[in-house]
């Protein structure tokens, strides 16, 4: 605070007024400096942590690249065929699905894909059952793959439901890998999430909640999909157009095209804090409540109603439980499942396989001690839900021997493109 | 039930809004005539509601008109009579626009004539139509008001407030209207509001509302559990709720005060710190202050003063909140909220009177905070029933809560129990650095530091605004 000498302005009359000390606005280029730092100051720091952030950013790339090696072609091996090679690649590209060939979706989650032992472009279970049904019929069967990492029930459902709608042809098959895990959430993903804007699948949807008022839990699940808060689908205003330049423009920077990264990057972080702090480690036990666990059984008995309503043919199995102590799930947790979807499956007339034992000791990974990605907290412990290749492998050879006829029988009622 | 909320329109988050801001504040230092300036902020002001729908912008063209002929016609001669066709056409505006279309969702199709089913809830509507009945209210009670049309219609259409208020009065905007300068304070001031309400409502109302990950959150706690909350899931979306709505609305408030700020234009506060009220009628000085005031002023006040009786007073205590709730929505829900809001403001009001007349002295600091918890627990469990789905959806909450069993265990998922209660348990704890900073002002040193560090501060609510945009944000007002 600048202080001036005393003043003495005029008073009233002309009588001179003794004033106490009085504050002064300092020098202008005081005042330009110390207003300025604090603008300057925060643009630069925002832009220098930005631009560091980004560049921190691709460490979340190296669960990218775990999907990108998920989805990587197929490489040579033993005893496959260069037709057998062709054959578990197009299952990793779903839009080229010929219209001639039964199409069957492989739903479940990243039980289905992840290899954690294997190199990029070993084969996973939906594409050794695309092999194996080829070598028994070359033309019959299109398999393609449905499973997300995490995927639940609600899920599944909404991909179903947009499998009914494919065009030019519907899904005719879905195999569902039925774990307990999917039982216990009821989010549903943007990306899935996205699949309700489809006109067609959002109205399919909505005339499907109608037509089963009883599954209630379901239906408040799946109203917040169906009916987003506070926005219509719209055509494209002006408004739109010049948001959307703008956001192009803002991506310029790479500390705005990174968020999505960055937020998958926090999340990260903040779920190693928690397994640190809470102790948490991949056998702890995850209570299975009663509340989603009913919403999703609804859910499923809503996918089969579906299914049975647009004669898509379903096949579901339980999959593959590691037998070891602790474990994330809690054997009467499991005993439940197995009672309540198999009664499920006898009502609606479903082929319900249970497979939680199919899976050898030795055929189960582990994280290894320098584990990366997602499951970075897990470094050094059981993989209670991924097997090597040589389990993919066995599981598919069991459901090719114990449904491989019927898949192949579905297939000739399904009869050629629609 | 608002149209096209949000995809077409440029709303507060967007970026569009921070390009519109700063064009129309270069454009109006490019303009001396305050006319000239009017006209600007009219037109700016037009266009930006229209970007939301051309159809709200002619129902708030045609209430400005109306309003202003209203007006000049109850100026002439302030009678009861004249003010009530006022009322009348203004109560009809909101029965036709906000509560038709609900009504006629109830009632099914085929009730109602086809024009009537059609019709749509313009955003903001409650918010201007109350700023216009503020205005007739003033006009009766002859106080000196004399807008021209421009100066009319920009109060109703006011871009930073037109969407979810602050519900503005005209004696307050109109000399501001024609003799904003702002100075450097302002700009200061309007953009620390505006990085202020963006966190609030960016990343932590965000975060409360949706959660981290999907199937987390307060909505869906809310609408996708059907039915199994325990007790302590109920405490939990029940403080997950009442912060998620005070950082939403709180953050949209600061964004809109301080935008005006930007244009020298000082607009009424809408909170102040409501959990740390010690009383309900101290929660309702310090939440949603415009809508309340407004209340107050124009609802409380002249139902109170009708009968002497200390029991009408009480009955216009209910009435008034009953009112309040009502104008959230047509739905039960809102009006029983509203009841228990004042059913709590007589009961205040009694317990004050059982001091008074049993001499009853609690030592400061007990009463202090018993009266904390007791304010803060009762709203909490209002917003329950203002947040449900539904009456039977609340009544299953609220035998959860009685039904101390069920207190064992929670279904909620974990990180959004911890998020919950690590948000509410900052928003005390910066209210308590606040406060030390306030009381370090008179230390220069302390006040210094204050300065120097401040950077570090924006450019981490900066940073993590930029980071959750990712996210696609509603501002929950904007339903009402």
């Amino acid at each position: 605070m600048v202080l001036t000498e005393v003043q003495t302005p005029k008073g009233i009359g002309g009588i001179p007024l003794v004033t106490p000390p009085i504050a002064v606005t300092p020098p202008t280029w005081l005042l330009v400096l110390k207003r300025g730092y604090v603008v300057v100051m925060s643009l630069l720091i925002t832009v220098l942590v930005g631009n560091w952030l980004a560049s921190i950013s691709g460490q979340n790339n190296y669960t990218k690249a775990e999907e990108r090696n998920e989805r990587a072609a197929v490489v040579p091996m033993a005893g496959l065929s260069a037709s057998d090679l062709a054959e578990g690649q197009a299952v990793l590209n779903p839009a080229e699905a010929p219209v001639t060939r039964t199409q069957l979706l492989y739903l479940g989650d990243s039980q289905v894909f992840s290899r954690p032992d294997a190199p990029p472009g070993a084969l996973n279970t939906a594409q050794w059952v695309q092999i194996l049904l080829s070598r028994q019929d070359n033309r019959a069967v299109r398999v393609l793959i449905g499973a997300t990492p995490g995927m639940d029930v609600p899920e599944m459902l909404l991909r179903t439901v947009a499998a009914s709608e494919r065009q030019p042809r519907q899904d005719d098959v879905i195999v569902a890998d039925i774990s307990l895990a999917e039982l216990r959430e009821l989010g549903i993903r943007g990306e899935i999430n996205s699949l309700a804007t489809d006109p067609a699948v959002n109205s399919t949807l909505k005339s499907l909640l109608s037509a089963n008022p009883d599954m209630g839990d379901a239906g408040k699940t799946l109203d917040a999909v169906l009916n987003p808060q506070g926005d219509k689908i719209v055509d494209k205003s002006l408004a739109d157009r010049m948001e959307d330049t703008l956001q192009g423009k803002a991506d310029g920077w790479s500390f705005f095209a990174e968020r999505e990264n960055l937020v998958a990057l926090g999340l990260l972080r903040y779920a190693q804090w928690e397994h640190r702090l809470l102790h948490i480690t991949s056998g702890s036990r995850v209570p299975t409540h009663a509340e989603p666990y009913r919403a999703n059984l609804q859910m499923l008995e809503l996918l089969m109603r579906f299914s049975q309503e647009r004669n898509i043919h379903l096949l579901l199995f339980f999959g593959p439980v590691r037998d070891l102590e602790p474990n994330p799930d809690a054997p009467a947790d499991l005993t439940r499942m197995h009672r309540d979807i198999t009664s499920l499956c006898e009502r609606y007339a479903v082929t319900c396989l249970d497979y939680s034992q199919v899976i050898p000791e030795a055929s189960w990974a582990d994280y290894s001690p320098n584990q990366r990605g997602a499951f970075a907290m897990m470094a050094g412990q059981h993989d209670f839900f991924h097997f090597k290749e040589e389990g993919h492998k066995a599981l598919a050879e069991k459901l090719m021997s114990d449904a491989g006829a019927q898949i192949l029988q579905w297939s000739n009622q399904a009869g050629p493109a629609q | 039930m608002v149209e096209s909320g949000g995809s077409g329109a440029v709303n507060l988050l967007s970026l569009s809004y921070f390009v519109f801001v700063p064009l129309v504040w270069v454009l109006t230092r490019l303009i001396r005539p305050v006319k000239g300036r009017q006209l600007l902020w009219l037109a700016a002001s037009y266009f930006f509601y229209a970007t939301w729908s051309l159809k709200f912008l002619c129902v708030l063209l045609v209430s400005s008109l109306v309003n202003y002929a209203l007006g000049i016609y109850l100026r002439r001669s302030p009678s009861a009579g004249r003010l009530w066709v006022g009322i009348g056409f203004n109560v009809c505006l909101l029965a036709v626009f906000k509560y038709l279309p609900v009504w006629s969702a109830h009632l099914g199709p085929g009730h109602l004539p086809a024009l009537l089913e059609h019709v749509i809830l313009p955003v903001g509507v409650s918010f201007w139509t109350f700023e216009a009945l503020s205005y007739l209210f003033d006009v009766y009670r002859e106080e000196d008001l004399d807008p021209s049309l421009t100066e009319f219609c920009l109060y109703l259409a006011f871009w930073p407030t037109v969407l979810s208020g602050p519900v503005c009065r005209l004696p307050e905007l109109l000399p501001q209207f024609r003799n904003a300068k702002p100075v450097w304070d302002d700009i200061a001031e309007g953009t620390r509001r505006i990085v202020l309400g963006l966190f609030m409502k960016t990343v932590l109302s965000q975060i409360l509302g949706a959660g981290l990950r999907p199937g987390e959150g307060v909505d869906f706690g809310f609408n996708q559990i059907a039915r199994g909350w325990t007790g302590l899931d109920v405490w939990i979306l029940a403080i997950g709720f009442a912060f998620q709505m005070y950082f939403d609305f709180a953050g949209y408030s600061n964004i809109v005060i301080g935008t005006a700020q930007l244009f020298g234009i000082r607009l009424r506060e809408n909170f102040r710190d409501p959990f740390l009220s010690t009383s309900p009628a101290e929660f309702w000085t310090r939440w949603h202050m415009s809508l309340s005031s407004w209340i107050r002023d124009y609802v409380f006040m002249p139902l109170a003063t009708w009968k002497p009786q200390v029991w009408w007073r009480h009955a216009s205590l209910v009435i008034a909140m009953m009112l309040f709730g009502f104008w959230h929505g047509a739905d039960w829900t809102y009006i029983v909220w509203g009841v228990l809001q004042g059913m709590l403001l007589v009961g205040h009001r009694q317990f004050q009177q059982l001091e008074r007349r049993t001499n009853l002295q609690l030592p400061v600091l007990v009463a202090t905070y018993a009266g904390w918890a007791v304010t803060f627990s009762c709203m909490l469990l209002s917003w329950v029933v203002f947040r449900a789905n539904d009456l039977s959806q609340a009544g299953a909450m609220f035998h959860a809560l009685v039904n101390f069993s069920s207190y064992r265990h929670f279904v909620l998922p974990r990180n959004f129990v911890w998020m919950t209660i690590v948000i509410s348990a900052s928003y005390f704890v910066v209210a308590g650095l606040r406060k030390l900073a306030e009381n370090s002002k008179q230390v220069p040193i302390l006040a210094r530091l204050g300065w120097a560090l401040s950077p570090v501060l924006y450019s981490a609510a900066m940073l993590a605004i930029v980071i959750m945009s990712i996210h696609k944000a509603v501002f929950v007002y904007l339903q009402f």
